[in-house]
């Protein structure tokens, strides 16, 4: 292939993290952690962060159905069925951080759930933070 | 919860393996908890269990070097892994695998656009590359051409097209727009298809076939290799474009319309493929089900009418579009609107009188290759989600047609849904597209839509009526119903994959082709 | 040998069979030429005229020391595999040439191999179905045959392979398989859809010999409402590069919807004056002597009457940019008699070659290129300056297609001249070489040179090929 024009894709970069480790796993973490084989070597590549921003992810993976408007599948369904108020998951002070974290890793409804590679949980938690933030400063009259 | 294992492989055998492909990728690319990590791999609109299709792990390689190491090792260990790109493809059973305890190789991170030329028109592009990665980069430099999207658009370009999928604009036909791809064979063996059979071509993503066998169309719907690139053919953005709605008042209407498009694609009057969309379709783009009807079951025609009148839709509603210089759309829209006039109670309507309607809007988007995610809001018809594809082809025969949906639209009934649908006219056939549309926590109503489902396999195949798609549990079902001369074309089929794939670990059971081992078990 | 033409005897009445030998008919002598080397040599050629006895044969033949090489379509050696080694029974299916189905709704045919371009041309003035048929040389060549070559025609559906829908196969086991919506029992889409469910395999059933196509659907174009053919003619290389870049951007656009012809005025001269091909040697002569630019580009516009005139305004302004450029219009064919036959092809209508041709043959070497004008005068370069101690004469022609520009050669030989050809096959492997390594790879080859171009091809490719091979003839019924 000619690769005289290759380009990464700089503002969004899509490459490996350093993924903590979930504190949060439950017990049934699964025996396979306790029957590997000794002494796991390094990992034979370099390992990027991906980090992106709270409001990098939500353009990319939330906005196309959670964006105001009519053109948007979860927000008009929220109106329909929990209230207007409830529409919008950016002017929601209703949405705590873990809460937003579950739903993502687990779907509700019509919204399927987004895999590591999606969203990594670094990223997890920026979105969250972005959503909760972006909620705790809107201020009701702005969407009049 | 027990971990599903793949079929004959022990826990021990499984972590060994687990432990060595750690190893590759790094633990933090292993997933294997299945809370917290695997929850997001299963098909969350199943019409069955969740249990059927849990993988055991998923793994997130990003360079060649890395997927080939995992091949040896689950060759040694004979592990299926089930391949997935961006892992959108819902409707029929989005990232999850076949059958529960396969590994999932997830290539999302795998998602470098490689290179994109203006002036060639074209973009190569790596699996986890999504409309969207494509379009805002395109958009953000400034580049004049348009990709062709799925709706919704969080899908990527391999993915896609690698299951045929087809778009809106006239690059409509993803794999006829294709050119040159590299694969990974399940041994490892690394192919550039195409142009690129040496080593310094100009011509990889510039002319499809290569020379010898053509072979990219292997490597679609099946299981004979890992695409890990592919070259697409991108539209440069035409100097105008002018979409059209017409809204047609009788449900007969749909065989007139299509017997009258048929002459305008065959003589490129119609430059992409009209879509000939139903009542509910559109109106699920601006209302829920609940709004005009509490009832249970298909929506009655009284409120379907209203319905039909509040939101200025038709019973059938025909999107298409006409691209290039104003004069020639001009003296395209001339005949379009001299054929289409012709049919009692049609009426043309424009961006002028449409704009702001979500059903209008969403369209136009996707016939100029802009993203977005408005054909999701089908999943609020019912609510809970829940929806299979239904997609036989049909030719771009009105009486075809009416057969089809008469067909669909009489067994949906009889099982309590509505027919929901859209015909996509290509150029001399039909994507007939069946949006079975379910509650997903309602256990009874996700069994009555498996049940119809597979009644409307059998329905079709006995009118010689075949799907060109389909969710993974009907994929066994939809390839023995392509049984010319005794299912010879799915004995080839095996004949490849027992060489291609001697050990059967590539995402076995895909579109119904199974290594030996497995064959006739499933 | 004996003994296989015995073996055969039993399969095939002696109006089926042909032994090779110093009677072999006229039609089939370039055959031995072609094919026979010190490793393999045709003996025997069949013309089974039912399915049934083609099975019979591949089921015989599959555990016999001979091989089978089945001819695309007829005089030429086109692009399958030969078997690299043993006796060889040649496979022409001339008398499987039904003419299945036209379907005028959906404008497609379902043919047989043996069907010729001639032959669905007359079908459809015969029953005044208004379609075009695309066609590459000439009105004898298998429309099948073009197909599994990949070749390409002049009109809107010039590339065959992306106009074929559907088809039958006979695999190496004498079964037969559907591709696409032909695997589903009673579908009216088999010639509509070409996908079907499961892998898209059409292809590799092109320029291979994995398996004998036994039937195949092809698209037709309806005529259009207003066709207007012309002729560019141009003074010298610089226009011809600015002429390429101008037309790129018609083709990637749509604009000029019909495979693009660039040639000079030897070349043309070569293919369609009447001239004795030795005295055709200097461009220059031959642009004055047969009204010739210097390079020649040919194209067509398809479309309605309101749009062609548009689509021309905006040819005529950009091309006539170029320094020296003059159009020719389809008027002038009455004058120009290498114009009309080009505007010919561009009609569907079967034209005629340089009759000086037909005391010899070619071996075909096709090359792919982007369409830049660069790379026109590169490969040109390429061309000029490769060696041909032989003074062999080569037809050549661009051709542009989609986004491709291909490099179309005929290399030129006296029929059975065998010193000729070994020299045409030594300047063959030449040019494939040199132009792969200048990233130009080979698209079409006669099958002889198939060696040439494994030589300077990539190992992966070749490895997933070999496994195909092995999974669909696991026999070497067809070599």
């Amino acid at each position: 292939m000619n690769k005289s024009l290759i380009f990464g894709l700089s503002c969004l970069a899509l490459s490996a993290c350093d993924q903590a480790t979930d504190s949060s796993k439950t017990e049934s973490i699964n025996q396979a952690a306790k029957l590997e084989t000794s002494a796991p070597a390094q990992p034979t590549t370099t390992v990027e962060s991906s980090n992106r921003a709270g409001r990098v992810i939500f353009e990319l993976h939330c906005a196309g159905c959670h964006d105001p408007g009519p053109a948007h599948a979860a927000t008009k369904q929220l109106a329909l069925v929990r209230g207007e108020d409830k529409a919008v998951i950016m002017q929601r002070k209703d949405l705590t951080a873990d809460y937003i974290k579950y739903i993502v890793r687990d779907g509700l409804l019509e919204m399927p759930p987004f895999r590591p590679t999606d969203i990594n949980n670094a990223e997890l938690d920026n979105l969250a933070t972005y959503i909760v933030e972006g909620a705790k400063a809107h201020t009701p009259e702005e969407t009049k | 919860m027990t971990k599903p294992l793949p079929q004959g492989i022990s826990l021990g055998q499984f972590n060994a393996a687990i432990a060595e492909i750690k190893q590759v990728v790094g633990k933090d690319y292993v997933f294997l908890d299945d809370i917290t990590e695997l929850r997001s791999y299963r098909d969350a609109y199943n019409t069955t269990n969740d249990a059927d299709f849990a993988p055991s792990a998923a793994v997130a390689p990003k360079t060649v070097e890395q997927i080939q190491k995992i091949l040896a090792i689950v060759n040694d260990y004979k592990i299926p892994i089930w391949t997935i790109s961006t892992g959108k493809n819902f409707a029929y059973g989005g990232p999850a695998p076949r059958k529960a305890g396969y590994v999932v190789l997830d290539l999302k991170l795998m998602n470098k656009i490689i290179e994109v030329n203006e002036k060639h028109g074209y973009a190569i592009v790596e699996p986890g590359v999504s409309y969207y990665d494509l379009y805002n980069f395109l958009q953000e430099k400034g580049i004049k051409l348009w990709i062709d999207c799925a709706a919704p658009a969080w899908g990527g370009f391999v993915g896609n097209t690698s299951d045929h999928g087809a778009g809106y604009t006239p690059y409509g036909d993803h794999l006829l727009m294709q050119c040159g791809m590299q694969v990974v064979l399940a041994d490892g063996t690394v192919v550039e298809t195409g142009m690129d059979t040496s080593a310094n071509s100009k011509t990889g993503a510039l002319y499809k076939y290569g020379q010898g066998a053509a072979i990219d169309g292997l490597f679609t719907q099946s299981n004979f290799g890992v695409i890990t690139r592919m070259g697409i053919w991108l539209m440069p953005e035409p100097p105008g474009f002018t979409p059209f709605m017409i809204t047609l008042e009788n449900e007969r209407d749909l065989e007139t319309v299509t017997d009258l498009t048929l002459p305008l694609r065959l003589n490129q009057v119609i430059h992409n493929a009209p879509m000939t969309v139903d009542l509910l379709w559109e109106a699920a783009m601006s209302v829920s089900k609940r709004q005009y009807y509490t009832g249970t079951g298909p929506m009655p025609e009284s409120n379907r009418q209203k319905m039909a009148k509040d939101l200025d839709l038709g019973i059938w509603n025909y999107y298409a579009a006409v691209y290039g210089p104003a004069p020639m759309m001009k003296n395209n829209m001339e005949i379009i609107r001299d054929t289409f006039s012709t049919i009692p109670g049609a009426k043309f309507h424009f961006d002028k009188t449409r704009k702001g309607d979500p059903g209008w809007d969403y369209r136009v988007k996707l016939m100029q290759g802009i993203p977005n995610m408005t054909e999701f809001s089908l999943l609020n018809w019912v609510g809970g989600g829940g929806h299979i594809n239904f997609s036989p082809i049909s030719a771009a025969d009105g009486k075809a047609s009416m057969t089809q949906y008469q067909m669909i639209r009489k067994r949906a009934h009889e099982y309590n849904f509505d027919y929901i649908g859209e015909f996509l006219i290509g150029w001399r056939d039909q994507h007939h597209i069946f949006m079975l549309m379910f509650d997903r926590m309602n256990a009874e109503e996700k069994k009555r839509a498996h049940e119809l489902f597979a009644v409307l396999v059998d329905d079709a195949a006995a009118l010689g009526y075949g799907e060109y798609r389909t969710h993974l549990s009907f994929m066994d079902q939809i390839a023995n119903s392509y049984s010319w001369n005794d299912n010879a074309l799915w004995d080839t089929h095996h004949a490849l994959k027992d060489e291609l794939d001697p050990n059967g670990i590539l995402s076995p059971g895909k579109m119904g082709i199974w290594p030996k081992h497995l064959r006739g078990k499933s | 040998m004996n003994t296989i033409v015995e073996k055969l005897s039993a399969l095939f009445t002696a109006d089926k069979l042909i032994a090779v030998n110093q009677n072999t008919p006229v039609e089939y002598q370039f055959l031995a030429d072609r094919i026979n080397n010190a490793e393999r040599k045709v003996v025997a050629i069949v013309t089974p005229s039912t399915l049934d006895e083609l099975q019979k044969l591949l089921v015989f033949s599959a555990d016999q020391a001979f091989s089978l090489f089945n001819l695309l379509s007829p005089g030429e050696i086109n692009t399958a595999p030969i078997p690299a080694n043993g006796d060889i029974v040649v496979i022409d299916l001339k008398k499987l040439n039904a003419i299945i189905e036209v379907n005028t709704k959906a404008a497609y045919a379902l043919v047989e191999p043996g069907v010729s371009y001639a032959q669905l041309n007359d079908y459809l003035e015969a029953n005044n179905i208004p379609f075009v048929v695309d066609f590459d040389k000439n009105s004898t060549q298998s429309v099948s045959g073009g197909i599994s070559n990949r070749s390409y025609g002049y009109t809107p559906y010039g590339d065959h392979l992306m106009m074929q829908c559907g088809m039958e196969v006979m695999l190496a086991s004498g079964r037969l398989i559907r591709t696409g919506m032909g695997a589903m029992p009673g579908s009216d889409s088999w010639q509509l859809f070409k996908y079907g469910f499961g892998p898209y395999i059409d292809g590799t059933f092109t320029q291979s010999s994995l398996g004998i196509i036994t039937k195949v659907g092809i698209w037709l174009m309806p005529k259009a409402p207003a066709y207007q053919p012309f002729a560019l003619q141009l003074p010298n290389e610089a226009a011809l590069n600015q002429a390429v870049e101008i037309m790129r951007d018609m083709k990637i656009n749509m604009l000029v919807p019909n495979t693009v012809t660039v040639a000079s005025a030897q070349s043309d001269a070569l293919q369609f004056a009447d001239e004795a091909i030795e005295h055709i040697s200097s461009n220059d002569e031959a642009a004055k002597k047969h009204q010739l630019g210097q390079w020649n580009m040919y194209g067509a516009l398809y479309n309605i009457p309101a749009n062609v005139e548009f689509l021309w305004q905006a040819i005529n302004g950009a091309f006539g940019q170029i320094e020296g450029a003059k159009f020719l219009l389809q008027d002038a064919t009455a004058s120009n008699p290498v114009w009309a036959q080009r505007e010919m092809k561009m009609n569907g209508k079967f034209n005629a070659i340089n009759p000086q041709l037909a005391a010899y043959s070619s071996i075909n070497v096709h090359f792919a290129s982007p369409i830049d004008g660069d790379d026109a005068v590169s490969m040109q370069a390429l061309l000029q300056k490769v060696s041909n101690p032989a003074e062999l004469k080569i037809i050549s022609q661009f051709a542009l297609t989609w986004r491709t520009m291909m490099h179309q050669l005929q290399i030129l030989y006296p029929t059975g001249n065998v010193e000729k050809l070994a020299q045409a096959r030594q300047l063959a492997k030449q040019l494939i070489d040199d132009f792969t390594a200048q990233g130009y790879p080979s698209c079409l080859v006669d099958a002889d040179m198939q060696d040439a171009v494994d030589a300077v091809s990539l190992d992966g490719l070749k490895t997933l090929k070999k496994r195909v091979k092995k999974a669909l003839d696991p026999q070497s019924v067809f070599g």
